[in-house]
């Protein structure tokens, strides 16, 4: 299949990056698979390895591929053709942030969809990995993809050998997969009154505390945040904000049910109202139905839970053997650089700006659009026509990738 | 350590210390008059773990009962190594931690403590808080399925699991499964061969009984309405010709496989697709059993499953909190199973 003009003109950038970067190596990069898909050939190309830094480096010359990736894991023989003969020995963890993983998303803008992924990536560092996971700050690394969204790697040895059961153990920590509200909310008996000596026993559900971590930590940090916003609000403002959570939920929750749960926690004098009791008496039993009760963790677990999707086709974390874009490597379906960065560096990481190789230049380049196409890259502002138009070489790849425009020549 | 304490803890490092001190020449516990009865007691310890997955205790009123007791430990490792089946291994290996189990509940902390960090196992004490690291946690609870053993139902803080003395112990007692397993089988000389040669062919009887009676009651004919829910869901989309994601096929498919179909068996049953596909279903299909990667793929288990979003609505069998595997499913359906043993 001879490459047409569009292949040859991002095959001949694509080149000139490989030759002028310096590649940012995985850790044990000769224990590591590499696999790569082309511009000119319609197959993957897997079970490479490399024990050379410059033997990679002059593959990529030479082959100008449209995709890079390596394996999350290393092993004995990386070349061998079949995965027993490969002898695994370990695998980083690994956190697949792409939109595809992220509510929400659908019908988002490109560049709205990887700041609405971007929020889920510090949620994830933060509050999983550097909050209850405990792990060491320069343990962590996250990679913009170049694509739809990041990766986030940690390098810790204690996380090497964990099997893919281990490891999805940790997918469904960070996801709020599994949550056994019975645990959250543990039950206690207590003796409600003596009636010709023979006590009544009853049980009640208690609040989770906060210094208990975990999960119980978080629901109870969740509840106590939305019983405030709730105080603070008019009890229109508040019902509306219930309505709201449960909308964005997977079920709906009646609209008489809400407001059953707004009237158990406000109605009342003060002192005495459901929200009272639940802070002062540490008690979880102030609703009248179970129905409400139920609703209301329901409301609390979707504000605590995030967006991330325990369900995905392609489960990273829990994949040991699969392969992961080569950080400094292209992506072949938007031109932008696999760039790897440290936490405090995400916030102010915008793909439009640092993602573009510094090897693309500023030399003219006459595209042909499909459609108008409004982007800013680099901090410049272009608005196209339909049709032809000259723009700077960095964005004819960026458009082109994206097959929002042809090469015209 | 005296030894009371050595022959109920056998394979702690003191235990062996003892015997080093005190003169025991291993070589010649298969062949002394003077160890018969440490003999005779190894093998019952192995015919108990194999019968009743259980060692039994013996009272040990004199220090002579004690050091049979602890002296029948090494040679019944001798006679399992003998043996050579990894089945046997583990059923020994469960029996022999349980055994370590049931002593450690009753001892005090700070000894169980001791005994977890012999096995490498890192125990913070902290006030009244017992805590683990949280992937030292994940490797030793692998095993235990149950929801209260997810890592998202601990208390987890800066990357430690709080846990409690009991729960300490269960840990302990499936890192001990996985020494004793690791270790065994040791090499054997001659001596142990002759020393044990009725033994081993005893046993080595009992295991396939055990081996073809598993077979038979797992397996069988494939019978459809023993399968789980979410299988049969899959089964049902694919011959209607509905669109099933990749894992959906790879988890059928697998699942077929390891009830003992065949490749042409498996593409029989798919072939009523309407869009069924001869020549890719039969490259998907061969991939899978390993008629062409190599490896024999076995089908995901249920937390996979659901991670997948493959989980189609689960029955009160799949609910059951032992029910970790759609092939538990399908070996327990319809049976008076015993649910695998947990605490």
């Amino acid at each position: 299949m001879p490459p047409d003009a569009n292949k040859r003109f991002l095959m001949t950038a694509f080149s000139r990056h490989y030759r002028d970067v310096s590649i940012a190596m995985p850790d044990r990069f000769a224990r590591r698979e590499f696999g790569f898909m082309f511009f000119d050939r319609d197959y993957v190309m897997r079970h490479l390895g490399f024990a050379k830094r410059a033997e990679l480096k002059n593959y990529l010359v030479d082959n100008v591929p449209s995709h890079a990736y390596y394996s999350c894991a290393y092993y004995e023989k990386p070349n061998a053709p079949t995965m027993p003969e490969k002898k695994w020995l370990g695998a980083d963890l690994i956190f697949d942030l792409d939109a595809d993983h992220v509510e929400g998303t659908k019908g988002m803008t490109y560049e709205n969809m990887l700041k609405r992924v971007k929020e889920e990536v510090i949620r994830l560092m933060d509050e999983f990995l550097l909050g209850d996971l405990g792990f060491d700050y320069d343990s962590l690394k996250v990679v913009f993809s170049g694509g739809r969204g990041y990766h986030v790697h940690i390098n810790d040895p204690r996380v090497f050998r964990l099997s893919s059961h281990e490891r999805r153990e940790i997918v469904d920590y960070v996801t709020g997969t599994d949550l056994d509200i019975d645990w959250i909310f543990p039950e206690t008996s207590f003796e409600m009154a003596r009636f010709k000596d023979r006590p009544s026993i009853a049980r009640k559900r208690t609040m989770p505390k906060l210094e208990d971590g975990g999960w119980r930590r978080r629901m109870r940090r969740g509840i106590d945040e939305l019983l405030k916003e709730l105080e603070d609000a008019d009890e229109t403002t508040a019902k509306g904000v219930l309505a709201k959570i449960s909308e964005e939920g997977p079920k709906e929750i009646g609209v008489k049910t809400l407001e059953g749960v707004y009237d158990d926690l406000f109605k009342g004098s003060q002192g005495k109202r459901g929200v009272d009791r639940m802070r002062d008496d540490d008690t979880f039993e102030v609703f009248s139905e179970k129905r409400r009760a139920d609703a209301f963790i329901s409301i609390v677990e979707m504000r605590v839970k995030g967006r991330m999707k325990g369900e995905t086709d392609e489960p990273v974390t829990s994949d040991i053997k699969r392969l992961i874009r080569l950080p400094s490597s292209l992506h072949g379906k938007t031109g932008f650089e696999v760039i790897p960065m440290k936490r405090d560096d995400v916030e102010d990481f915008d793909p439009f700006i640092s993602a573009v190789s510094a090897t693309f230049g500023e030399e003219p380049v006459r595209v042909s659009c499909k459609e108008p196409v409004e982007m800013s890259l680099k901090e410049r502002k272009f608005t196209l026509d339909e049709g032809q138009n000259t723009v700077p070489e960095y964005a004819a790849i960026y458009l082109i990738c994206r097959k929002l425009a042809t090469f015209d020549f | 350590m005296d030894v009371k304490l050595a022959a109920k803890y056998p394979f702690l490092k003191g235990a062996s210390a003892y015997l080093r001190e005190t003169g025991v020449d291993l070589s010649k516990l298969t062949t002394s008059v003077a160890y018969e009865r440490a003999r005779f007691m190894g093998k019952e310890r192995v015919m108990e773990a194999l019968e009743n997955g259980m060692i039994e205790d013996h009272p040990m009123a004199s220090e002579v009962d004690a050091n049979n007791e602890l002296l029948s430990y090494p040679v019944a490792r001798m006679i399992v190594s003998a043996v050579t089946d990894q089945m046997l291994v583990t059923r020994y290996a469960i029996a022999e931690a349980k055994k370590a189990d049931k002593h450690l509940r009753g001892e005090e902390f700070t000894f169980i403590k001791s005994v977890a960090e012999e096995l490498g196992l890192n125990v913070s004490v902290d006030e009244d808080t017992i805590s683990v690291d949280f992937t030292d946690f994940l490797r030793f609870s692998a095993a235990m399925r149950s929801k209260d053993w997810k890592l998202i139902n601990q208390r987890l803080q800066d990357g430690r699991v709080i846990v409690t003395k009991q729960r300490l112990v269960r840990l302990i007692q499936q890192m001990l499964t996985e020494k004793i397993s690791s270790e065994l089988p040791l090499a054997v000389n001659d001596d142990i061969m002759n020393a044990f040669s009725q033994d081993i062919t005893v046993i080595s009887k009992i295991m396939e009984e055990k081996r073809a009676e598993f077979k038979a009651r797992s397996m069988g004919k494939v019978s459809i309405i023993r399968f789980p829910p979410c299988m049969k869901k899959l089964l049902t989309m694919i011959q209607s010709g509905e669109n099933v994601p990749h894992t959906g096929r790879f988890a059928l498919v697998s699942f077929l496989h390891t009830l003992g179909m065949n490749s042409d068996e498996v593409l029989e049953t798919f072939s009523s697709a309407p869009d069924f596909d001869e020549s890719k279903s039969r490259y998907q299909i061969q991939h899978i059993t390993g008629e062409i990667s190599g490896t024999e793929y076995t089908p995901p288990e249920c937390s996979t499953m659901k991670s997948y979003g493959i989980c189609f609505d689960p029955d009160s069998l799949c609910k059951k909190d032992w029910m970790a595997h759609p092939l538990t499913y399908y070996r327990s359906k319809g049976k008076r199973f015993k649910p695998p043993s947990r605490k």
